[in-house]
């Protein structure tokens, strides 16, 4: 006897998949290079041994630090994912909510800083323009207050 | 997040799906994925209907559009016995076609690996006697190996012939010794042993709703059965 939507023990809520961004029709073909390997997982790539650490070059570990935009969007697919299914109280989630506060901390610090450098630089040019040494400046200013 | 596999290797009517289904349905804090290679999964919670696996392989339907999320209906005695907890999942059904267990193994695993991403992943695997999913076997993070407290059961397990290369894979495995009422079951997991520290669901009259009532076999589960359930969603499953 068919199972009526009375008679349902279980529901079928939707397709949680669905609406995540896999690139095109995900078909046995695309399967053979799944979108999002397992190694390409920030969680699940394998630490870099220390002496192999001191040898990469600041630049090249500053781009591995950067959290790309893929990697981001997938941060944000899975706290959606985690949030919806345990009701917030996942400690994953907690962690991916910090990741992607730490990241809008560091976003904001970096336009900071570049606030600050940009200021500095005008003034380090009105000195240069005057031929004045600021620290001279300084000290001039510090004789006429003693006496 | 974790992919786990739930098999019994040539044996059938062991138990695995119940516990496939269960321990996905008790991981409350991040989804678990049902793969369901078998049809028993998806019998019980009442996905059969669905296009599955089998479409996925004939590339009749998208992997996105094949995965559900399903929630079983709670009603007082659930409630009673679950309090507020949702008991949900997600799963990839069998699917209405049949395909050859060879090609099958090839999909699971890809489309295992590529669910992982956002969900712990759990394949029910059908009895096998030709050694089709051993690859899958040696390329997971862990085996559930469902045994049953018989001789014979035991040594269709520890005496497997593809076991060797699932030993010398990376995964880790996990024996459960199911249905367990005799008291004197102690030789079994010493046997049991050399494949790993076994856990013991004990027998439970209420798995015999098993698959066709799901919301029967929950709300009759004893509390110890719920607890060593529990344990094996815990020790299988990485958030729970």
């Amino acid at each position: 006897m068919p199972i009526t939507g009375e008679d349902r023990e279980v529901i079928v809520l939707g397709k949680p998949l669905a609406k995540l961004p896999f690139k095109e029709k995900l078909t046995l073909s695309d399967l053979e290079e799944p979108l999002l390997k397992p190694s390409l997982n920030l969680q699940l790539t394998p630490a870099m041994p220390l002496a192999q650490k001191s040898t990469v070059k600041e630049e090249r570990r500053a781009g591995q630090l950067q959290v790309s935009a893929k990697a981001r969007q997938r941060v944000s697919d899975i706290v959606s994912i985690f949030d919806r299914f345990s009701g917030n109280t996942n400690p994953l989630v907690q962690m991916a909510k910090k990741l992607l506060e730490l990241d809008e901390e560091a976003k904001r610090l970096e336009e900071k800083l570049r606030r600050i450098a940009k200021e500095r630089e005008q003034i380090v040019d009105i000195f240069r323009r005057l031929g004045v040494d600021p620290n001279e400046v300084l000290s001039e200013a510090a004789k006429t207050k003693e006496q | 997040m974790v992919i786990v596999a739930f098999t019994s290797f040539q044996k059938s009517w062991t138990g695995k799906s119940s516990l496939a289904v269960l321990s996905a349905l008790l991981a409350s804090e991040r989804p678990v994925c049902i793969l369901d290679c078998e049809g028993g999964s998806s019998r019980a919670l009442q996905v059969s209907g669905h296009e599955g696996i089998t479409e996925v392989l004939r590339g009749s339907v998208d992997l996105k559009d094949a995965v559900l999320e399903i929630e079983v209906r709670k009603g007082w005695r659930l409630s009673r016995k679950f309090g507020g907890r949702r008991l949900r999942a997600w799963i990839l059904p069998k699917g209405r076609e049949e395909a050859p267990n060879k090609n099958l193994a090839g999909v699971a695993l890809h489309a295992a690996r590529v669910i992982n991403n956002y969900a712990d992943v759990a394949i029910d695997l059908p009895p096998y006697r030709d050694g089709s999913f051993d690859s899958i076997l040696s390329e997971i993070d862990s085996v559930a190996v469902i045994v049953n407290p018989d001789p014979l059961s035991v040594r269709a397990i520890v005496q497997y012939e593809g076991l060797g290369r699932i030993l010398n894979g990376k995964a880790t495995i996990k024996p459960v010794l199911n249905r367990v009422r005799d008291p004197e079951h102690e030789s079994y997991v010493e046997e049991l042993e050399q494949l790993g520290d076994p856990l013991i669901v004990p027998f439970d009259p209420a798995f015999a709703a098993f698959p066709r009532r799901i919301t029967k076999v929950l709300a009759g589960l004893r509390e110890e059965t719920l607890e060593a359930l529990r344990r094996l969603s815990g020790q299988l499953f990485s958030g729970s």
